[in-house]
């Protein structure tokens, strides 16, 4: 049996990957299309109705009415002629169509004889499938049911789309909801880690420098019995060794477990501070930041720090951690200075409807591009060993400014100086507006 | 203090226990010192054997120990007639704030932290030891006894 065959759309390979994306193929009946189905049977005044997807091998009926195949081969389908049309089309007598007369639903049952589709053409253009209604008589659509055809057609391709939206926000709320599980769990994890560390690794430390502790305090017995007995014959290496290098080995142990000690502690606070409740209040920066500067800064020091805050009105922030980011801040501008120039300090923000901007900058050593990132990881320190530090202040200043939903960033020149920004949303206290008001008035 | 009734240490690291017996020794308390390795060994032992005369003076708990941790063991203690009102004092290596509410809250009467640094552990324990011999205890025996002789 040779029929004349539909010609392939253009852009079929597009239009075959939008039609699978909308996932509707072989999908089970729905009520809101077999709706449709019936409207267009109805308002047609036709017995069947269908709502056909063309993919590459068929055509399927999402929903069908007056039809008991659930699909027809592509070779057989009237939707893949119909899809090529921009608008209606209609065959009204398919036994006298040279395309349709042998075609196995016109030969045989249902008989089919009329038949009218409008395409279902996506957003993008891609006619997906059609809404068709037939008939076993022939005859046509009149103008009514023309329109009719056409406006349910469209409100099929709109159903689709809604339906297709709405997995799509199933889906999105589904993976939210697993994130937030898995971040749940992350969570919990990050909590029983912290006690772990505040317990279990401590434990240990506990012995090798209690026993460090007690193997000095053993050493310098033995040292002291051995001088009064003043045995003969007794090698003269030993006393050397016990007073000097089997000492400074415990001393090396004892030094490497309280570094360790430190480090846990650091660890501890640095969770402590990423889960800190947050205590908003109005904050004045420029008295934090003076009083900052007072801690660091001697009347005698060749060290100028200018402040240039007093336009900042009070602003609702939580006073602690701002008082840990200003002395961070202040003292690594302070403390990574410029040999053979006097070290200058400059701390200044501005203020707009989102929140603050801080910057300290400083005329200090600088720090080199590459390890912009670096310094702000825990137990890093960077450029020249010259000073003491143990590589947390910046740590401690990020997961802080991280806890208030702020950000920070740094601008440096190797050898011109750094400028630290600190951004955070906070919004300009009540009370400092009032306040303002009042000095006015007075 | 009694010297008559002994003091318990109950702790799962060998070496924490020696640290804690050592220092409360140098402290001058003259007591017999009990070790036990973990919560059961002690419950066991006061709880199963109820003509058990000597009724500690002190129990000197580890809070973080595998198997039944030393709160779990307190809470038991505090159940118990016999230990109801026993002085017990809980060490721990964390001094996470949580752990010390619950602590206290389950019916510790001091919880102290084991610090790292040897010097510190040893003062801490030693002070222990010297503020346990100069504080009055409650007399051995149940509380039946106790009221009896009073």
């Amino acid at each position: 049996m040779q029929r004349l065959q539909a010609p392939t759309p253009v852009n079929e390979t597009q239009r075959l990957a939008a039609l699978e994306a909308y996932r509707l193929l072989d999908t089970e009946p729905e009520a809101s299309f077999d709706d449709l189905t019936w409207l267009a049977s109805s308002l047609c005044h036709a017995p069947i109705a269908v709502i056909g997807l063309v993919d590459s091998s068929r055509e399927i009926f999402k929903s069908r009415l007056g039809l008991n195949v659930s699909g027809v081969p592509r070779t057989e389908s009237f939707g893949t002629h119909a899809l090529l049309q921009k608008n209606r089309f209609e065959i009204e007598d398919a036994a006298r169509d040279r395309r349709f007369r042998d075609h196995p639903l016109v030969v045989g049952d249902p008989h089919i004889r009329f038949y009218a589709a409008t395409p279902l053409v996506d957003p993008e253009g891609n006619p997906l499938g059609v809404l068709a209604v037939a008939d076993s008589r022939a005859r046509s659509l009149n103008p009514e049911e023309c329109a009719a055809l056409e406006r349910l057609g469209r409100q099929a391709m709109a159903l689709i789309e809604l339906r297709s939206a709405r997995s799509r926000a199933q889906a999105a709320l589904r993976e939210g909801t697993e994130k937030h599980a898995a971040l749940n769990v992350v969570h919990q994890e990050l909590r029983a880690l912290s006690y772990i560390i505040s317990h279990d690794l401590r434990a240990p430390l506990i012995n090798l420098m209690g026993f460090s502790g007690e193997m000095r305090k053993l050493l310098g017995t033995v040292t002291r019995k051995l001088d009064e007995s003043q045995i003969e014959g007794l090698d003269p290496e030993i006393l050397p060794l016990l007073r000097g290098e089997i000492p400074r080995a415990m001393e090396f142990i004892a030094g490497a477990a309280t570094r360790m000690s430190g480090q846990l502690d650091v660890v501890l606070k640095l969770f402590r501070l990423g889960r800190y409740e947050l205590n908003p209040e109005p904050v004045n920066l420029a008295c934090i930041f003076q009083s900052v500067v007072e801690t660091h800064v001697r009347p005698d020091d060749r060290t100028s720090v200018r402040l240039d805050l007093d336009a900042m009105p009070d602003l609702y922030l939580d006073s602690e951690a701002i008082y840990i980011l200003a002395n961070n801040l202040v003292s690594n501008a302070l403390k990574y200075r410029q040999k053979g120039r006097p070290c200058r300090v400059e701390v200044s923000a501005t203020h707009d409807e989102s929140g603050v901007t801080l910057c300290v900058a400083d005329n200090g050593r600088g720090i080199a591009p590459e390890d912009h990132d670096e310094i702000f990881k825990l137990f890093r320190r960077c450029g020249r060993q010259d000073t003491k530090g143990e590589g947390v202040g910046l740590t401690f200043c990020r997961t802080l400014v991280n806890r208030m939903g702020g950000h920070m960033w740094l601008e440096s020149e190797p050898g011109l100086g750094s400028k630290f920004f600190v951004f955070l949303p906070g919004t300009r206290a009540a009370g400092a507006k009032s306040a303002e008001a009042g000095s006015a008035a007075a | 203090m009694k010297t008559s009734a002994p003091i318990y240490v109950v702790d799962d690291d060998d070496g924490h226990a020696f640290l804690v017996e050592s220092n409360l020794r140098l402290s001058g308390i003259a007591n017999e010192i009990v070790r036990f390795h973990n919560g059961f060994d002690v419950l066991d032992y006061m709880l199963g054997n109820p003509e058990l005369t000597r009724v500690p003076a002190l129990i000197v708990l580890d809070v973080n120990m595998p198997g039944l941790s030393g709160l779990r063991v307190l809470e038991k203690l505090r159940a118990h007639p016999l230990t109801l009102i026993t002085p017990v004092v809980m060490l721990s290596s964390s001094g996470h704030p949580p752990e010390i509410d619950l602590c206290y809250r389950s019916g510790c009467n001091l919880y102290l932290m084991k610090p790292i640094a040897y010097e510190e552990f040893v003062k801490v324990i030693r002070l222990l030891g010297q503020v346990v011999q100069v504080v009055e205890l409650p007399s051995s025996g149940t509380p039946a006894l106790r009221s009896a002789a009073f």
